[in-house]
């Protein structure tokens, strides 16, 4: 299961991504990220033994130095990891998927290094089968397995 | 769509009627995603340079090492988890710079690989492995008409000099076969 969020660059198979793995009946337990290009995924770093019950903030931050553009991986503010980019996009767009228990995302993004700002609106949701999912406000997502939401 | 998937004639020479279970998905993960999972590897080593088998046999000639190379990526998976489909034997330099340079200039990254230079030389043997199965990784927002996509059908793996392993990237073999650092060199040539 993944707790994740992307950027989704020039369609939805180029993207970043950064996010929580759990796996094998929660035997192991990562952060994760990498990035997405022609719908293949390209794991760039991880780091196990997250804890259940902490809360984390992800981040996936966006420079441009006049020629290329780089995205940072943080979490809690911590340098995970970078690439490098000469795609700009026609489009940048954020979003989230939740599949941990019962645990809550919270939903800010920021512009032009701008205080943070909530989100606003629900544009999309896709639940799979097995999962299960509801928005609590613009800003909070709460997702689970099967019907524990 | 494993099964079917396993008819095209292009792939693996090492194929077996072999179905995914959970368990065999699982143990896959376990391996790509989690680097601490390491494994009994078998007689690796015995080559010299650079070895391939299975999907671009045919366009590298003289597979030497290919046997080992494809055993060694077998064992990591066990008999019955998955299949390989491609067994390939690189220098740590080259991986490195195939991963960092493969989808240049779209997207550049600094590949893991250089992190090891105290543990391994850049010369040290790394063998890539491609698998069939299907696996769930990373899948990226939801595509633009709502739907999910369907789960990944190949699973790249690096096979380090100690035998540890390292996860490199999950795709499907449409509309193009993974990459290689065999079949990127080729292309730039």
């Amino acid at each position: 299961m993944y707790q994740t969020q992307w950027v989704i660059i020039t369609g939805t198979n180029n993207w970043r991504e950064i996010g929580s793995g759990h796996q094998c009946a929660d035997r192991f337990r990562y952060w994760y990220w990498g990035y997405g290009y022609a719908g293949g995924w390209y794991e760039t770093g991880h780091t196990p033994g997250l804890t259940i019950g902490q809360s984390h903030t992800f981040k996936i931050s966006r420079a441009f130095n006049g020629r290329v553009t780089a995205y940072f991986f943080s979490v809690d503010d911590t340098y995970k990891g970078s690439l490098i980019s000469s795609l700009a996009g026609p489009r940048v767009e954020a979003g989230t998927a939740q599949v941990s228990q019962t645990t809550h995302s919270f939903l800010h993004y920021q512009v032009n290094g701008g205080g943070f700002l909530n989100f606003s609106g629900r544009d999309s949701s896709v639940v799979d089968t097995g999962m299960c999912g509801s928005w609590l406000a613009d800003t909070s997502w709460r997702a689970g397995e099967g019907a524990s939401c | 769509m494993l099964s079917n998937d396993r008819k095209t004639s292009t792939e693996s020479t090492s194929r077996r009627a072999l179905a995914p279970t959970i368990l065999g998905l699982c143990l896959g993960l376990v391996i790509g995603l989690v680097w601490w999972s390491f494994v009994s590897r078998g007689a690796a080593g015995s080559a010299a340079g650079s070895a391939v088998a299975g999907e671009s046999q045919a366009s590298v000639s003289s597979a030497v090492g290919a046997d080992t190379d494809l055993l060694q990526c077998e064992q990591l998976m066990g008999e019955d988890a998955t299949g390989v489909v491609t067994a390939e034997r690189d220098k740590l330099t080259t991986v490195a710079e195939w991963q960092e340079q493969r989808h240049a200039p779209d997207v550049t990254v600094v590949s893991r690989l250089r992190s090891l230079a105290d543990r391994f030389p850049s010369d040290a043997d790394v063998t890539v492995c491609v698998y069939a199965g299907q696996f769930p990784a990373p899948g990226g927002p939801p595509v633009e008409d709502g739907t999910s996509r369907p789960p990944y059908d190949r699973m790249t793996l690096l096979v380090l000099p100690d035998g540890s392993t390292l996860f490199d990237s999950a795709s499907r073999s449409t509309p193009a076969r993974p990459d290689t650092p065999q079949r990127w060199l080729l292309r730039r040539s």
